[in-house]
């Protein structure tokens, strides 16, 4: 008999399960009727409507791809069944979790990140938003010099990715700009697979655990998570809290020894989730939730070291103040057209709804003597940093970001027990899920159209910075444009911090339809001003779609300042395509200061 | 008399036994080949990815004492080892002393030794490594 086991692994599988201490599986929860009898048509339901969403989803794609430009985002601008596909995966997601299949849930939250994140890698010739070339910048500069560019930006200050980034690049050959554009899918892969493990630590059951990896994914619209710091730093934050949760009674030197790899990693990575992963941990330990309390004194000077190592650098963008209000504000102060407006006040409403369906939970949590302080703390700590901290109008963003965790944590029980609950109760939830996933895409692919960026744009914005001759001001005329796309803007940023400052925004001309001798005389003085270099001014295409969907410029004010500008015998016509126009300034000097007033 | 397959339930055993142990000689094996220049871009890129979500976390959580779940294990070796990684590339060009290939052989070098190391001094019991 033992034979038979030793020979079938009956017995190794029982000694591994000993081994790697895994717990004892549970014995299967009996049918209604009292048999473990479980019906096909359950078992298929899910992954029959998974299979519908990928069908749709692979459907929607080359529409996706040629989508035009909508102020209501990809989601209103691509074909109706992408939308059908996110809605179809929730009804997978539904489905498996009330028929209690994990494995179809766990499929579920792949394919909802398949459906809603990799879409962007696989519809984009390289990746969006014009910041995310700032940070390849950085990556590219220490390829090249194989050191960092201290005193010139804060992230050299900070360069756990751009270091990693570089490094990869070196030994591998891949460039930083095509890590940059398959960054985002691992980024939710890694989210979701450590939000259900610290689901797990935090003593959630594994269906409950999966609910709340699906609600990060689905209410994830903050897009954070494209080749930036905080992206690493937001994973390595959810393994801090993952291994801190599974230690919390009986720490253990391995436990705290990993703790503080993560954090120290987080720490050389990003300059705010440090702080804030410190207050965390601090009101656990306060309200005893956590153990060891010493593991504060670790972290605060590993955190404080390197803020003094940083000081010359971190003092110059620090945006410390104390009203709340001000600091929430975010960083686009301009009110945009409808479509950005009726976006922004859905992710508005859905961050609300989603804090305030969170706390609900918590209270209901409390009433059934459910441990709630210590995801309580996870979820709502993060609006302290609103009572001291702006960071440049980005802090609300911040704030939601990381009580993500905290909020699943709250909701994800209650809401897996209502939907395996009465058909009626469960189509609430239904409803509720589905106002959560549909307005957080309508937040992630809202703005679409304005933060696209094309291979051609990068390529030039690559082959400028490398061939202008230093010293130049390599400006453009408005946002959004890939600046700093490689190593060579820390020559330039040396030279003048602010090289590339958008126009609009050093001579104040924000809303500015340039129709005007006034405009333009105020534009040109502060070229004149600009001496000890050339002038280059960028024109694109794409600002034009960017500066009137966040309502930063009129229509038509950068068509009158091309017209003015190709009048003006100072400037230059140095390259032309159907999507830039790049002139050159003659060369002012002090004395040259002469600009025409009206 | 000794089973047909004893071989490979003696590997199946000390995989069991060893998981980590496994990962980390796999892993410091590829971050050993990512340097090598002759493969290609592609390849070399699997391979160190590799080497760093399996090489150093598993390295460390090997001198781990405690049972801990497969699922855990699996989610937090990749990112302990990106954590290490990102301490040590950040140290190296903070110095700066920038080669990224030798950082990475020295590193896989540890990797494989420190998780050996590890197996040495922890034996398995039926409660788990201890």
């Amino acid at each position: 008999m033992i034979d038979t086991l030793v020979r079938t692994g009956t017995i190794y599988a029982a000694r591994s399960a000993a081994v790697t201490g895994a717990p004892d599986r549970p014995a299967p929860r009996p049918h209604r009727r009292g048999r473990h009898h479980i019906s096909p048509v359950r078992l298929a339901a899910p992954w029959a409507a998974l299979a519908v969403a990928l069908i749709l989803w692979l459907v929607s794609l080359p529409g996706l791809r040629d989508a035009p430009v909508s102020q209501y985002g990809l989601i209103a601008a691509g074909p109706g069944t992408y939308p059908a596909a996110l809605l179809a995966v929730l009804v997978a997601f539904v489905l498996a979790v009330r028929f209690r299949n994990p494995v179809a849930a766990g499929a579920a939250i792949v394919g909802l990140i398949a459906v809603e994140r990799l879409t962007t890698s696989l519809i984009t010739e390289v990746a969006p938003y014009s910041w995310t070339y700032k940070h390849i910048g950085v990556a590219d500069y220490i390829q090249d010099h194989g050191s960092l560019a201290r005193g010139v930006d804060i992230y050299s200050g900070w360069p756990g990715l751009f270091a990693v980034t570089a490094s990869f690049s070196e030994v591998t050959g891949l460039s930083p700009i095509t890590i940059a554009h398959w960054f985002t899918t691992g980024v939710h892969l890694a989210i979701a697979g450590l939000v259900v493990v610290a689901a797990r630590s935090w003593g959630l059951e594994r269906l409950p655990a999966l609910t709340a990896a699906f609600l990060v994914e689905a209410t994830n619209w903050v897009a954070q998570d494209y080749f930036a710091p905080q992206a690493v730093a937001f994973i390595l934050m959810l393994a801090f809290f993952a291994v801190v949760g599974r230690f919390r009674n009986h720490p253990s030197a391995l436990s705290v020894v990993v703790a503080l790899i993560l954090f120290a990693a987080i720490v050389v990575t990003h300059q705010l989730t440090p702080y804030w992963v410190m207050l965390a941990t601090g009101l656990l330990v306060v309200t005893r939730r956590l153990r060891p309390w010493w593991i504060l004194a670790p972290m605060a000077a590993l955190a404080g070291i390197w803020l003094l190592l940083n000081w010359e650098m971190a003092s110059h963008f620090l945006f410390f103040s104390a009203d709340p209000i001000s600091n929430a504000k975010s960083n686009i102060p301009t009110l945009g057209v409808l479509g950005q407006q009726v976006t922004s006040l859905v992710m508005r409403s859905l961050s609300v709804s989603y804090l305030m369906l969170a706390a609900v939970c918590a209270v209901i949590g409390r009433r059934n003597h459910a441990p709630i302080l210590a995801p309580c703390i996870l979820a709502f700590s993060p609006i302290l940093i609103l009572g001291g901290q702006n960071y440049g109008g980005e802090a609300i963003f911040r704030v939601f970001l990381y009580s993500l965790l905290g909020c699943a944590l709250l909701v994800a029980a209650p809401l897996t027990a209502m939907l395996q609950a009465r058909l009626v109760r469960a189509g609430a939830i239904m409803v509720i899920l589905a106002w959560l996933v549909g307005a957080s895409a309508q937040g992630y692919f809202g703005g679409w159209s304005a933060n696209l960026m094309t291979r051609q744009q990068v390529d030039f914005a690559d082959e400028l910075l490398n061939k202008v001759p230093f010293p130049s001001y390599v400006t453009v005329a408005a946002p959004v444009w890939p600046e700093r796309v490689n190593g060579r803007y820390a020559e330039f940023a040396r030279f003048k911090r602010d090289y590339d400052s958008p126009m609009i925004y050093s001579a104040n001309l924000v809303g500015s339809n340039f129709d005007t001798e006034a405009s333009y005389a105020t534009f040109m003085k502060l070229i004149a001003g600009r001496t000890g270099g050339r002038n280059y001014l960028i024109i694109s295409e794409q600002m034009r779609v960017y500066d009137w969907y966040f309502g930063i410029l009129p229509p038509r004010a950068l068509d009158n300042l091309e017209k003015r500008m190709r009048r003006d015998p100072r400037w230059t016509v140095v390259h032309q395509d159907e999507k830039v126009i790049v002139f050159r300034a003659q060369e002012f000097t002090p004395r040259r200061n002469l600009v025409r007033w009206p | 008399m000794t089973p047909r397959h004893s071989r490979a339930v003696r590997v199946f055993d000390f995989v069991s036994a060893y998981p980590l142990l496994v990962m980390a000689w796999i892993a410091g094996i590829s971050g050993f080949l990512a340097a090598v220049e002759a493969l290609p871009s592609g390849l070399r890129a699997l391979l160190m990815l590799l080497f760093i979500v399996g090489g150093p976390g598993s390295a460390v959580l090997a001198w781990s004492r405690r049972p801990m779940r497969p699922s855990f294990l699996l989610t937090i070796v990749p990112v302990t080892g990106v954590a290490l990684w990102i301490v040590v590339v950040t140290a190296s060009v903070s110095v700066p002393w920038w080669e990224p290939r030798l950082l990475m052989l020295i590193v896989a070098f540890l990797t494989i030794s420190t998780a050996q190391l590890a197996a040495w001094t922890r034996v398995p019991t039926p409660g788990g490594l201890s």
